[in-house]
């Protein structure tokens, strides 16, 4: 299997172990898709954009105020959750959940997902 | 009045600039067609055997010729697609094109031919199994893109068969070697990294030519149009013959 496939496998995995987990995807710091499990519906330029925007201000925000180094941000809208984790120095795990989620469920699953991806995108 | 000639920029490049400066009016290519143009996107579009997205996308397989750029109001119409999307379209069929344009084919069923690819009607008395794609284009004066649908159409219905000759195969075993799927999308990433747009492109079309559904390298595809697009123009960001 190839490394793509690994880490699609991996995201596939991710939003399929939980109903309230909607879309996830790995994006890279210059805003690329690099894998996806997202809906026909989601725009991927869109999901990668907001990523990548949410990225470099987190990371920026982080650094400036001396929180050490971005591990992970929450965005939470009306209609859901909008998760960041870091995954390794180039990337991060997206992920789309819905406003029922249980958090601290969603929080493991991310973060182990995104140690998982880490490992195979180093 | 704008003038011009494609050897010297490319019509992808022209539309590009006329969507970022938001101009309306007609772009003629000479012996080509025209192309309406409303607050930078392509309204209309017509050659002498197509209208609409197909001409565009004829007219964006030209190479040569000259061009001239008149500033007018056309009738505003609903873009045919976005400028980006039409970019990409092409840039996929120009790679395809040069992937298949020194294939041979022949005919492999003669009594299904006109009745299961009618498409294949024009090209039927020149191909011999010895000229290329390329030379079937020069003959039949189809165009390129709707010459690889007919002819990919054929090899799918079993009724061309691709020629494979002993030098054919020997060019291929010398040519850059196959590149895996994954390997094309590192390289692009990097590439943009290091500041090279223009490679980046060439991976994602080389990506793209192997799986021409995938999400990923589309999405990367794009993101790389927009950062070559937002970038100012240089006489060497042009892209010349």
């Amino acid at each position: 299997m190839s490394r793509s496939e690994q880490i699609s496998k991996l995201l596939k995995s991710l939003t399929s172990s939980s109903a309230d987990v909607e879309a996830a995807a790995l994006v890279d710091n210059d805003g690329l898709m690099i894998a996806s499990a997202l809906p026909a519906d989601v725009e991927d330029d869109r999901v990668a954009a907001m990523s990548a925007a949410l990225l470099g201000m987190s990371d920026r925000i982080v650094r400036e105020l001396g929180r050490g180094t971005f591990e992970l941000v929450m965005i939470r809208g009306s209609d859901g959750y909008t998760i960041l984790v870091r995954c390794g120095p180039d990337a991060v795990l997206s992920v789309l959940a819905a406003r029922t989620a249980k958090l601290g469920l969603i929080f493991l699953d991310a973060n182990r997902s995104a140690k998982e991806i880490s490992r195979l995108i180093m | 009045m704008i003038r011009g000639n494609l050897r010297d920029v490319a019509l992808s490049s022209l539309l590009q600039a006329m969507h970022v400066d938001s101009v309306s009016g007609y772009l003629r290519v000479e012996g080509g067609g025209v192309l309406h143009i409303v607050d930078g996107e392509v309204v209309e579009a017509s050659t002498a055997g197509a209208k609409g997205y197909d001409a565009v996308m004829s007219l964006l397989a030209r190479r040569r010729g000259s061009f001239s750029f008149e500033r007018a109001t056309p009738a505003a119409s609903a873009p045919l697609a976005p400028i980006m999307n039409l970019l990409l379209e092409s840039a996929r069929l120009d790679d395809e094109w040069r992937r298949v344009a020194g294939y041979v084919v022949r005919v492999v069923d003669e009594t299904r031919l006109l009745s299961d690819v009618p498409c294949l009607a024009s090209l039927v008395q020149w191909i011999d199994g010895r000229r290329t794609i390329e030379e079937l284009a020069h003959l039949s004066g189809d165009s390129t893109t709707d010459l690889v649908a007919s002819v990919r159409l054929g090899i799918s219905r079993r009724v061309l068969a691709r020629v494979r000759s002993a030098e054919s195969e020997a060019t291929q075993s010398e040519s850059e070697p196959d590149r895996d799927y994954d390997e094309l999308l590192a390289c692009a990433r990097e590439k943009i990294r290091d500041g090279d747009l223009e490679g980046a492109s060439r991976c994602l079309h080389r990506a793209l030519a192997r799986r021409p559904e995938d999400r990923i390298a589309r999405q990367n595809l794009r993101r790389v149009a927009a950062l070559l697009s937002s970038r100012p123009q240089t006489p060497s960001n042009q892209r010349s013959e």
